[in-house]
């Protein structure tokens, strides 16, 4: 007989399909247990999910989601602006500071009336004592 | 994985941080009847920054507002004399300001009225600005947000009304 290694794969492939020619039941357990084997680590961790993998999966994208939909509600609720005009614009703004500069000085005044006051009282304490 | 976990941590982060800013009590408020409101965008402020001529001050000395103004993204102004709006505009303003990493700049009381200003930001840059006005008849609210300065901000509201 041919050596296996010395066929073609026509004669190769012949053979297999060869209904006449029984397998030994050994060989055939060995094959099975071969494509098992290899059935089994085919299913590698990254084809199975891992279930917290999945969990993770899910909350990134309920977050993205939740991203885009705020991002997108977001855009559609921006303020309008009150001024077209930017003399006008400057002019609200100028006010503004000016309003918030004047209510900042009043603040400065009374901590330093408050202060003079500790002050004179500190220094009429120390007067009284020596 | 990690990444993964990282992206939606910031993602989450960023609505949270976003559920209560001074935009959004803006939005909530500015429509209500009884409430004066101002907002000025940032392409506002940028087409402002080119005015030929941006200085103020009432008592002859001008301040210069350019590096202030070239740095702002939003400028919200409510005001109102309802006193249903002001406790509600209180509220939320409180809840701002307790939310955030803000800090109480000043505290003012005088003749009944009591104004705080509020920084969120580091030593020398301040994120947002807020100033909230309230006596028995009316509140205001006045928010600045960018990147600002610090001691341009400080310097230019200690010398406007000098």
């Amino acid at each position: 007989m041919k050596e296996k290694e010395n066929m073609s794969m026509t004669e190769l492939e012949a053979i297999a399909l060869d209904g006449s020619i029984r397998v030994p039941e050994k060989l055939r357990d060995d094959i099975r247990t071969e494509l098992d084997t290899l059935a089994f680590l085919a299913e590698t961790p990254a084809a199975r999910p891992h279930r917290f993998t999945r969990i993770a999966s899910i909350a990134a994208s309920l977050a993205l989601v939740a991203a885009i939909g705020f991002g997108v509600d977001s855009y559609r609720h921006r303020p309008k602006d009150t001024f077209s005009d930017p003399q006008q614009a400057y002019a609200m703004l100028e006010a503004s500071l000016s309003y918030m500069s004047s209510k900042m000085e009043k603040g400065m005044d009374s901590i330093t009336s408050e202060t003079g006051a500790v002050l004179t009282k500190t220094t009429e304490i120390m007067d009284k004592l020596n | 994985m990690k990444r993964l976990f990282i992206i939606a941590a910031l993602l989450l982060t960023g609505i949270m941080a976003h559920a209560q800013d001074s935009k959004s009590i803006y939005n909530k408020f500015s429509d209500e009847n009884g409430v004066s409101a101002v907002y000025i965008s940032p392409s506002m402020f940028k087409m402002i920054g080119k005015l030929p001529e941006i200085e103020i001050g009432d008592y002859g000395q001008k301040v210069d507002i350019t590096p202030i103004v070239n740095t702002l993204k939003g400028f919200y102004l409510l005001n109102t004399s309802d006193q249903g709006i002001i406790r509600r505009l209180n509220s939320d303003v409180k809840s701002l300001l307790g939310k955030g990493s803000y800090e109480l700049m000043m505290e003012a009381k005088q003749d009944g009225e009591t104004v705080r200003f509020y920084t969120d930001g580091d030593d020398s840059i301040v994120r947002s600005f807020v100033m909230m006005a309230m006596d028995a008849g009316s509140a205001t609210f006045i928010s600045m947000d960018g990147l600002i300065n610090r001691d341009a901000l400080e310097r230019m509201l200690a010398n406007l009304n000098r």
